[in-house]
């Protein structure tokens, strides 16, 4: 698909020519992407408007997370605004709603950083991806089960915690 | 496609995924650093009162969802835990109360969305507690999201009752540049002559709201942010011309009150229309992917024309015209088309007196030279093998040469409905697939006997057979 010698920000993508932008992890790996795809990151797209040469530095994301972020993005950015009548946009949305569920599968770790990273490159909708699937790993668990989950250290005294669950009875019903 | 980083790393490396399952085993302590505003990004998408109960997990978490809270609810048929009907006003009296307990317990706290749904009948005798929320979630809470939902249950027979007026003067500059998505239902908007529209403002859904042509229409005009726009059953009665570019509209319905609808909208990518047939000007909107249009007792042939002129880059549209009629005139003479139309579907309802016009609804075919799959449900009861009508040799020559598939409903072998599938047949040289159902869409019971069911079965095989393709796939059922 996408050709990787394009000096000039040009490449082939599917018989079209498209621009693409070098962006440049924290460890020096550098990613041609397309511009489209890039620009779901508002920070890239800031960035690209200020020009410059030697390709965009993202000095607080990884290769790693660098490459699932962009992987979201390509995917993201293929895909037109949804159309709820039509059959094809139908089937794009469940499509896209396959990839994220794949893209999800990751361990707690990574998690963290796809978030850090989402929330550096401000790419709102997988900023909100991740957040969600967080959100479901706590979901009907006990305070005690999330704390373990996640490596969060109780720093109440009893009395304080005592004092929380009055405040919280009620608030909600 | 994938990525391509030019030097060093492989980027398709997937090994590090892990079963979610497995994080149990695997804690992490690196999750303790994400800052404050992700955990409550993270704590917002939780139900409520799992929300509330991440404050015990440790001080951090206390810290970051004690200062805010994603949205409080007051309805007052949940929170009264009885019948809307059973309600009375004590019980309205109570809700008041609550609230207003609640609300103070949130002093001080971002709310991002004030959710509020009681009947303005109900609270008709005390529309001040109102205010007091709405100017608690724009001053005190800083709101974003601001749903006020004050329908009785059943709104028409309520037209003329007083509405609860938006309390503009509450609001100063910087709550009104807050406010993100509102939702107004059973109110009244009389902004003040100096009145600015809401700048970051991407969602709006006006319900039943008594708001005068010239308000709205400067009203969205200042509105450059809007994304969604949902008009319903406002009191308006009147034009709605909004000239001024609303880029990043993407989304627009409109329900029973307007006049004529005029829009700036280049990104509109849907549209959906219920109501009377009115002139819809959305010239300007070329992307627009999808259009669902319902129109109650029109003329076939109006209705074609006017579509043709509002909506000629359409991609995919719906049209459902209730209590239909239409005139025996092919528009030969129409020299509109649309542009970019590739699924189309017409809900066609045939009455007694139009049996021998169902072949003039071709006259909306001939207007899409680039349809590639068309949905046509039929319905009416006198249509079972109605021999009314002209036949297609009256008709000149026409080619769809996209149309790939044909999906016909409510098919009871009706001259008209016979004439109109061969003629297409007949001119759609790449069909690819062709289905015909005697039910209707949506399914609705037929009520006749087995025996004229085989009949149109049979009467659609003998007609269809000769002239179909080889290659098209063909169902009948």
């Amino acid at each position: 698909m996408a050709a990787a010698d394009s000096c000039d920000g040009i490449s082939t993508s599917g018989g079209g020519w498209e621009k693409t932008v070098t962006l440049v992890s924290s460890d020096d790996a550098r990613f041609e992407v397309r511009e489209a795809a890039a620009s779901l990151s508002q920070t890239v797209r800031r960035m690209i408007r200020a020009g410059g040469d030697g390709g965009i530095p993202l000095p607080k994301v990884d290769a790693r997370t660098l490459s699932t972020v962009l992987e979201y993005c390509n995917k993201h950015a293929a895909v037109p605004a949804p159309a709820p009548e039509s059959s094809s946009a139908e089937a794009a949305a469940v499509d896209l709603e396959w990839f994220d569920k794949e893209l999800m599968h990751v361990d707690l770790a990574t998690l963290c950083s796809l978030i850090r990273a989402a929330d550096y490159l401000e790419v709102a909708g997988l900023l909100d991806l991740t957040c969600k699937t967080v959100a479901d790993m706590i979901k009907s668990k006990t305070a005690e089960e999330i704390r373990q989950m996640f490596g969060i250290q109780n720093d109440f005294t009893p009395e304080e915690e005592e004092q929380l669950s009055r405040e919280n009875a009620g608030v909600f019903e | 496609m994938t990525n391509h980083p030019t030097s060093q790393q492989t980027t398709a490396d997937h090994h590090h995924r892990a079963n979610p399952t497995s994080i149990n085993t695997r804690p992490s302590t690196r999750f303790c650093h994400l800052p404050p505003d992700i955990l409550y990004r993270i704590a917002s998408k939780l139900p409520p009162k799992e929300f509330a109960r991440t404050s015990v997990l440790s001080t951090e978490w206390r810290g970051c969802t004690s200062s805010a809270c994603p949205r409080l609810t007051f309805d007052v048929v949940a929170m009264c835990k009885c019948k809307r009907e059973d309600l009375t006003y004590k019980h309205v009296w109570q809700f008041f109360l609550d609230v207003h307990n609640i609300l103070w317990k949130h002093i001080g706290k971002v709310v991002e969305t004030l959710h509020v749904k009681i009947n303005f009948e109900d609270s008709i005798f005390m529309a001040h507690p109102i205010d007091t929320w709405v100017d608690f979630a724009a001053s005190t809470s800083r709101t974003k999201n601001l749903i006020l939902d004050l329908k009785p249950k059943r709104f028409l027979e309520y037209m003329d009752t007083e509405l609860y007026v938006f309390p503009f003067q509450l609001l100063d500059r910087e709550s009104i540049s807050r406010l993100q998505h509102m939702q107004l239902s059973f109110v009244s908007l009389d902004p003040p002559s100096h009145f600015k529209g809401f700048p970051n403002l991407r969602k709006l859904h006006l319900q039943m709201v008594h708001v005068s042509r010239k308000d709205l229409e400067n009203m969205l005009s200042h509105c450059y942010t809007l994304e969604w726009l949902h008009i319903d059953r406002c009191r308006l009665d009147d034009e709605l011309i909004v000239d001024s570019p609303l880029p990043r509209l993407t989304y627009l319905r409109v329900e029973f009150c307007l006049t004529k609808i005029r829009f700036n909208a280049v990104n509109l990518a849907t549209f959906e229309y219920v109501g009377c047939l009115i002139p819809i000007d959305l010239v300007r909107s070329f992307k627009l992917q999808s259009a669902n249009i319902t129109f109650l007792n029109a003329i076939f042939q109006h209705v074609l024309i006017s579509l043709l002129n509002g909506l000629p880059s359409v991609q995919s549209l719906t049209l459902d015209i209730r209590f239909q009629r239409i005139e025996k005139q092919w528009l030969w003479d129409n020299p509109l088309k649309f542009t970019n139309l590739k699924h189309l579907q017409l809900l066609l309802y045939t009455l007694r007196r139009d049996l021998d016009r169902v072949l003039y609804s071709l006259a909306f075919l001939r207007a899409t030279p680039f349809i590639e799959k068309l949905e046509v449900h039929f319905n009416g009861c006198d249509l079972w093998l109605s021999e009314a009508g002209p036949c297609r040799k009256d008709l000149g020559q026409c080619r769809y040469v996209h149309l790939k598939h044909i999906w016909i409903t409510g098919f009871k072998a009706a001259r008209g409905q016979l004439e109109f599938l061969l003629h297409v047949i007949e001119n759609a040289p790449t069909l690819e697939v062709l289905l015909l159902q005697i039910g209707q869409y949506p399914p609705f019971p037929l009520g006749v006997d087995g025996p004229r069911i085989e009949k149109v079965k049979e009467i659609a095989r003998t007609c269809v057979h000769p002239i179909l393709p080889q290659n098209v796939t063909f169902d009948i059922k």
